[in-house]
């Protein structure tokens, strides 16, 4: 009897490659590596509450060096209104149709599916569990179902269906505990190929036909933090300050942005102009989270697709 | 009496009854407060009532400066504990109160769950702010690539 358990041990993780895997959470290093460094071309499904769009993804990748990695991505939505983001890496450019014209912004960041991993996903081993699911075919492609379950009540579930030949994310789903789905994207098709050609990095739109114009943010700096937040949830950190002045008044209003590497929340801080009044209270937006508080002439106000809980916590945590 | 004394405030009364009323007035406190109610409308009646301390447009910039809550619900625990607290004045009226709590609780129940902080409405968040997160933090594309127009 003892025997036949320790045959059955041994075929169970011989026959399943991932648990054979000396670190499981090797896997979600090979996701986060494999979508930033492998060139791919393919289209995806993108659902975020109601709204469901079609969205064509081409990336490229040529190396990388001390000073960061040779990276060029255009994404583009093929419903709706034009829109469209070119990033390079360093960079990222957005596009997007405004009456009849083009609206262009440059920004600092982008973690879009599929590259929504943190640079180091080890990160992620303190706040969620590593589970794996059944194997099945997203977008003719073999993959391996792998949930990330949050530890604690401050996070939503992430679930990923990695292609089992190059690991990279198929296919996502964002949910709650009760499974309720906050945000989904799927690949329909996709493919590999290895070019040096980047012809196809440059935007689609037609300045002879449509004006472009550029929106540039009223970012400014301040070395006047005067506020503190007490008891930052566990693994999140501030990864972003954006401060900007509001246009026709003369006040800042700045947004800081925590992240425990797969959740965001923006917290912003800006005075409360004499004429408006404060707001207190909670909100959910599609998926998104708003817990509002007033703090000694200040408007306080955490945004998050993340729980009540969450944001709530990050708007009672600011003082000064 | 009652006429007289609206005459008086009216400056209808003839001059043989001033004498009259005013001795008589301070003989009761109905006379008194008759009085006081004529003067009252009278000053009211000519616009010679204003107040003093313009408590109406006190009570106004109270309400402008409290922050908006728009629920129409309890705000917090602590407001509703003010609300159940026993009274010891007024036993039959917390008893009111408490049994409304309770429907409010029943009838809201998963309003009140949410974070029991008042539910706000949407248009009670700035749009900018929702875009600004969203351009900042979005992993979806729909919504990262919207800027404030």
């Amino acid at each position: 009897m003892t025997v036949k358990i320790i045959i059955s041990f041994l075929l169970l993780f011989t026959l399943n490659p991932v648990s054979a895997l000396d670190n499981p959470w090797d896997i979600i290093n090979k996701a986060a590596e494999a979508s930033k460094k492998l060139s791919y071309k393919g289209i995806f499904h993108s659902q975020h509450s109601d709204d469901i769009k079609s969205i064509e993804i081409t990336h490229a990748f040529r190396g990388s060096d001390e000073y960061g990695s040779d990276e060029y991505t255009r994404i583009n939505m093929l419903d709706g209104d034009f829109g469209e983001a070119l990033a390079d890496g360093k960079n990222v450019v957005v596009y997007h149709s405004h009456k009849n014209d083009v609206i262009m912004q440059k920004r600092k960041n982008q973690h879009l599916f599929p590259a929504i991993f943190p640079v180091n996903p080890e990160i992620l081993k303190d706040n969620y569990e590593l589970g794996f699911g059944d194997k099945e075919r997203v977008a003719g492609r073999n993959s391996q179902i792998v949930v990330l379950r949050p530890l604690d009540k401050y996070r939503n579930f992430y679930h990923f269906w990695l292609d089992e030949e190059t690991s990279i994310p198929l296919k996502m789903i964002v949910s709650d505990g009760d499974n309720n789905i906050f945000e989904q994207s799927s690949f329909t098709n996709i493919t590999f190929a290895q070019s040096s050609n980047l012809s196809w990095f440059k935007p689609s739109i037609d300045n002879k036909k449509q004006d472009i114009i550029e929106k540039k943010l009223e970012e400014t700096t301040t070395n006047n933090k005067f506020w503190k937040l007490k008891n930052i949830l566990p693994g999140f950190k501030e990864v972003d300050q954006i401060t900007q002045r509001i246009p026709g008044l003369n006040i800042l209003s700045h947004q800081l942005v925590y992240s425990d590497g797969l959740a965001y929340v923006s917290l912003f801080i800006r005075p409360v102009a004499k004429d408006k009044r404060p707001k207190i209270g909670e909100v959910r937006i599609g998926s998104t989270n708003i817990s509002a508080r007033y703090y000694n002439g200040y408007q306080i106000m955490s945004v998050g697709s993340v729980p009540f809980s969450t944001v709530k916590h990050f708007s009672e945590s600011v003082e000064f | 009496m009652n006429e007289k004394t609206s005459s008086l405030f009216d400056n209808e009364i003839q001059v043989n009854d001033i004498d009259s009323l005013l001795s008589k007035k301070d003989r009761g406190i109905n006379v008194r407060e008759a009085m006081q109610s004529y003067q009252m409308i009278s000053d009211a009646i000519q616009g010679k009532r204003l107040s003093k301390n313009n408590l109406t447009d006190k009570i106004m910039a109270a309400i402008d400066k409290e922050p908006t809550q728009l629920s129409g619900f309890l705000a917090t625990k602590e407001s509703l504990r003010q609300y159940t607290a026993p009274s010891e004045y007024w036993p039959m009226a917390a008893s009111f109160a408490a049994l409304f709590v309770i429907g409010l609780t029943v009838f809201n129940g998963d309003s009140i769950k949410a974070g029991n902080n008042p539910i706000l409405a949407k248009g009670d968040i700035p749009e900018d702010i929702i875009i600004a997160h969203h351009s900042s933090t979005s992993t979806n594309m729909n919504y990262f690539i919207k800027t404030k127009d």
